[in-house]
């Protein structure tokens, strides 16, 4: 391509030196005529008729030797350009060529893992390289595939939370929720020692009670058909499960011990984002213990 | 010889329930607020003060009902035992068949079932 390219340029100047040779050549047949018409002028005033005759004849030679001298640079010169003109077209087209294959490949690899992406195969990147366009290209796909990823890494861990904490929700509920029924059932048992109207109170709480259990098993069976069935947590109270979703939102880990009569340790890890880069290197704590 | 009863919960108005239910209906009750208490009350028989059944409670502090129970089948203690739970399947992780459970009670309680099932456990 650089030899095809020199070609071209050695053809352009060429062109630039015949078009001065060409001005010269009109500048020194312009001459000539002046020469030969001051000749011609001197022989029609019949002075000096020899050497002006010769000078006339001179001068035609002259011309003569100029003309083609000029023809023959006139072919030089389209042979040149020609020439200048076969290479520049064969170098475009050796380049562009060039071009398009180099482009060709880190296309066809983007637009593959665009279709793998697409499909659900959130662990596809490309191979960043070639020309500086397409290498931007590949990294900018490469970015958003990772951003992708993470987003549906986050999305898939709320949802996890959100099964385990209507787990734990529905869980709780359940206890005291089996007190009243069933302290309700006992006054049903007892039945003869109530008014009519004491009676039907408990018919209706226990009507009531029974709603309850009916919306907490349907709860349950909506986070199960999501989840999987996720690994309870229990016994610990809808707190412990609250707090555990906000610090896994924030990357975080939540441990709790108790011992009775003692009291209860909770322990939450928080991760810290880097702090702007301190003075002092190799202190990128990313870890605090509260 | 009225059918002794080990209840075990953490909750007392549960241990209250189950106790004045059990009672109406003409069992002795005996009860533990963990499965620590329950494990000692469990392996206090032998000589005919221990309980012909175990009610115990899935989710406990200190021990769970599932812990207690594998802790006395270990120790060749083979009383009938019911497992109380919210749902039954919170507590299929860790379940094996040599812990010998004699059945699930969902909560809320439904006694009359529970009265019928202690009865086929003990053969009354």
């Amino acid at each position: 391509v650089i030899a095809f390219a020199m070609l071209t340029v050695l053809a352009a100047v060429g062109v630039v030196r015949f078009l001065q040779q060409r001005k010269d050549f009109e500048d020194a047949t312009s001459r000539s005529y002046r020469v030969e018409i001051a000749a011609r002028d001197r022989l029609a005033r019949g002075e000096g008729a020899a050497a002006a005759r010769e000078a006339v004849a001179a001068e035609e030679r002259r011309r003569q030797a100029l003309r083609s001298d000029i023809d023959r640079r006139t072919r030089d010169t389209a042979l040149l350009v020609s020439a200048g003109l076969i290479a520049g077209l064969t170098g475009a087209a050796l380049l562009f060529s060039g071009l398009i294959a180099s482009m060709r490949r880190p296309l066809e690899e983007l637009v593959e893992a665009s279709e793998r992406l697409a499909a659900g195969d959130l662990d596809t990147r490309v191979k960043v390289g070639g020309l500086s366009e397409t290498a931007t290209l590949g990294s900018a796909f490469n970015e958003m595939a990772a951003e992708l990823q993470r987003r549906a890494g986050e999305r898939d861990q709320l949802e996890r939370m959100k099964d385990e904490f209507v787990l734990t929700a529905s869980h709780e509920l359940r206890s005291p929720l089996t007190s009243v029924q069933g302290f309700a059932e006992l006054l049903v048992l007892e039945r003869e020692k109530l008014s009519p109207e004491q009676s039907e109170t408990v018919e209706v709480i226990l009507d009531n009670t029974r709603h309850l259990v009916r919306l907490l098993n349907d709860l349950l069976d909506l986070a199960r058909s999501d989840a999987g069935l996720t690994q309870h947590v229990g016994g610990t109270g809808l707190g412990l499960a609250i707090s555990k979703s906000l610090v896994e939102l924030h990357g975080g880990t939540i441990e709790a011990s108790s011992r009775p009569g003692r009291g209860s340790t909770f322990r939450v890890r928080l991760p810290l984002a880097a702090a702007p880069p301190p003075a002092a290197a190799g202190t990128t704590g990313t870890e605090a213990r509260l | 010889v009225s059918t002794r009863v080990l209840i075990a919960d953490d909750s007392e108005t549960i241990l209250l329930l189950l106790r004045t239910r059990l009672e109406m209906e003409g069992f002795e009750v005996v009860t533990a607020a963990d499965g620590v208490e329950a494990v000692e009350a469990a392996r206090g028989g032998g000589d005919g003060d221990g309980p012909d059944v175990l009610l115990l409670d899935a989710m406990m502090p200190r021990k769970s009902g599932i812990d207690a129970l594998r802790e006395l089948r270990a120790a060749g203690v083979d009383t009938p035992a019911l497992i109380v739970s919210a749902h039954q399947d919170e507590l299929d992780a860790g379940l094996s068949p040599d812990l010998d459970i004699g059945g699930f009670v969902p909560k809320p309680i439904d006694f009359e079932r529970l009265f019928a099932r202690i009865a086929e456990l003990t053969g009354g």
